[in-house]
Parts: C-alpha cells; sequence; structure tokens
C-alpha cells in the first residue's frame, strides 16, 4: 500500500515497541495490587495502560501509521465505536458506590417500613 | 514494450495487494464490534450488580499467557519483516516460533480451563463465569483459526512461496495475529485484575 513511500520498521523498533509492552503488563500487574483510591480508579488506570498498549500494537506493530486513509478510517471508526461503548458503560460503573448506596439506602427503608408495620 | 507490460502488472499486484489490506482492516473493524459487544454486556452486568460479581482467577497464569501472546506478536512481526527483505530462513523459524508460541498459550489456557473444571466450575456456576469462558473461549478460537491458517502459509513458506514481491499472506497473517494479541491485552485486566 504505502510501503514504497514509508520506510519500514527495523528489527530494532519492534524490539523497544515488544519491551515496552511487557514493562506496561508488568505495570498493569503490578496496579491491581495497589489500591489507588476507590474501585473505579484502578479500573481506570488499567484500562488506559490497556488503551496506551493498544494504540502501540496497532500503529508499530499492525503498522496502522503507514495506512491509507480509507482503512485507517474504517478500522478507527470501529475503534471509536469500542470506545464509546466501554465510556458509557462505565459511567454506570464508576457511579457503582452511589448505586450500591441508594441500594442499600432502600433497603434500610424496607426494613424500617417492615418495621412499622409489624408495630 | 516489455518494461511497459512489467510496470502494468506490478501496478496491477500492487493494487491487488492494496484491496486485500483493506479487506483485511474491514474485517479487524468487524471484529472490534463484535468483542464490543461481549465488553459492554460485561461491563453492564457487573455495574448492575449491587455486589461484585468477580471471582478470582489465576492471576499468574494469566500474566503468563499475555507475555506469550505479546513475545508471539513480536516474533510474528520479524516473520513479516523476514518476508519483506526476501529471508526465507528467517520467515520460517519465526513464523515457526510464532506458531510454537501460540500452541503453549492454548495450552496454558486448557491448565486453566482444567483446573476451573476440577473445582466444578462451569460456565453455568454464575454470570461471571459465564462471561469469563464466552470471552476466552471465543478468544480461543480465534487463536486456534490463527494457528490454522500460519500452519498452512508455514509449509508454504517452506515451499519458498513468497519473496520480497509476493507476501501479502503473510501480512494478512501478521495483521490478524497482531489482533488477536490486542483482544487479550484487553481482556486480560478485565478478567484477570479488575
Amino acid at each position: 500500500m504505502s510501503d514504497e513511500k514509508h520506510p519500514e520498521m527495523c528489527w530494532g523498533g519492534y524490539y523497544v515497541v515488544y519491551n515496552v509492552l511487557l514493562l506496561l503488563t508488568i505495570l498493569t500487574f503490578a496496579f491491581s495490587y495497589v489500591h489507588l483510591g476507590p474501585h473505579a480508579v484502578n479500573i481506570a488506570v488499567a484500562l488506559v495502560i490497556a488503551a496506551v498498549q493498544g494504540s502501540l500494537g496497532l500503529f508499530f506493530m499492525m503498522g496502522m501509521r503507514h495506512e491509507d486513509r480509507l482503512s485507517k478510517g474504517v478500522f478507527l471508526f470501529c475503534a471509536c465505536l469500542f470506545t464509546i461503548a466501554v465510556m458509557v458503560t462505565l459511567t454506570d460503573f464508576v457511579f457503582l458506590g452511589t448505586y450500591s448506596v441508594s441500594h442499600q439506602v432502600a433497603q434500610v427503608m424496607h426494613g424500617l417500613a417492615d418495621a412499622a408495620v409489624g408495630q | 514494450m516489455e518494461m511497459t507490460a512489467n510496470a502494468t502488472e506490478a501496478a496491477f499486484h500492487r493494487k491487488r495487494a492494496d484491496m486485500r489490506r483493506f479487506g483485511m482492516w474491514l474485517f479487524l473493524g468487524s471484529e472490534v464490534m463484535f468483542f464490543t459487544g461481549f465488553f459492554a454486556a460485561y461491563i453492564v452486568i457487573r455495574s448492575a450488580s449491587a455486589g461484585s460479581i468477580v471471582q478470582p482467577l489465576n492471576k499468574a497464569l494469566g500474566t503468563l499467557n499475555t507475555v506469550i501472546l505479546i513475545t508471539s506478536s513480536f516474533t510474528m512481526a520479524l516473520a513479516v519483516l523476514a518476508s519483506k527483505k526476501g529471508d526465507r530462513k528467517g520467515l520460517v523459524n519465526w513464523m515457526g516460533l510464532t506458531w510454537i508460541l501460540g500452541v503453549v498459550f492454548l495450552c496454558v489456557k486448557g491448565v486453566e480451563y482444567a483446573q476451573h473444571f476440577s473445582e466444578g466450575i462451569y460456565p453455568s456456576t454464575d454470570i461471571f463465569h459465564a462471561f469469563y469462558f464466552l470471552f476466552t473461549g471465543f478468544h480461543a478460537l480465534h487463536v486456534i483459526a490463527g494457528l490454522v491458517v500460519m500452519g498452512v502459509l508455514w509449509f508454504r513458506a517452506r515451499r519458498g512461496d513468497f519473496n520480497e514481491t509476493y507476501n501479502d499472506p503473510i501480512e494478512m497473517m501478521g495483521l490478524y495475529w497482531h489482533f488477536v494479541d490486542l483482544v487479550w491485552i484487553f481482556l486480560y485486566p478485565a478478567l484477570y485484575l479488575l
């Protein structure tokens, strides 16, 4: 496609990307044992690291940066839909605390109501 | 006259290679959408549950598999590089190593599955394990499909079917294999760590 226009990444380039990917994997693993506050923060950090790893794989290992606009557009459109889907559903998850609290409050209210009816 | 014919033929092959690559990216885009549905459903189920649905998995095996897949992605990239340089020996060796790493990945996954089954954990056990088996099962199917095609390409590479000018199938294989690796990079924290 554009192999003629862009120089191919060399052995050393792939080696650097490979090492960075391994390093980020170790980092993700290490972060799973560190409590950064609310659980949502850990999730956000892990997803950001995964996104960085994904971008490295996509642009360097798969050579996306050398593709033509149409191929880039098609794949990145799907990747954007994936990001939107994850972000929208994660919004719920981030507010899981709120959900849990409201759920617990509702249970307490039910309990109080039952107690009042019992009396 | 002959030079013009050669130039036309080269342009034709280039155009065909362009179309193949575009087709491959289109296919990978559809695969992203396939996994998007699973991810969204998984997050919704997790957030909709009052308590945590997550059950502990074997982090060590999950991390080992991640390292194996990332390494296989690296060796696949070197196989593609060798094919572009017309290095037949390099192509055969690197692709062979990638294939072996893919098989090792499946073996580790098999060990994990065997552990679950011996503990009486099945997809029907709970919602988390239903997702776990669904995610990893579909991913493993992708790995198996990749290994079958890679095996065929390996034999063709040994036979000398690929050179500097004709290596599209190797490139397509590389794209697919890197994609399988990318999917796992997102599955790993979602299932094993969070």
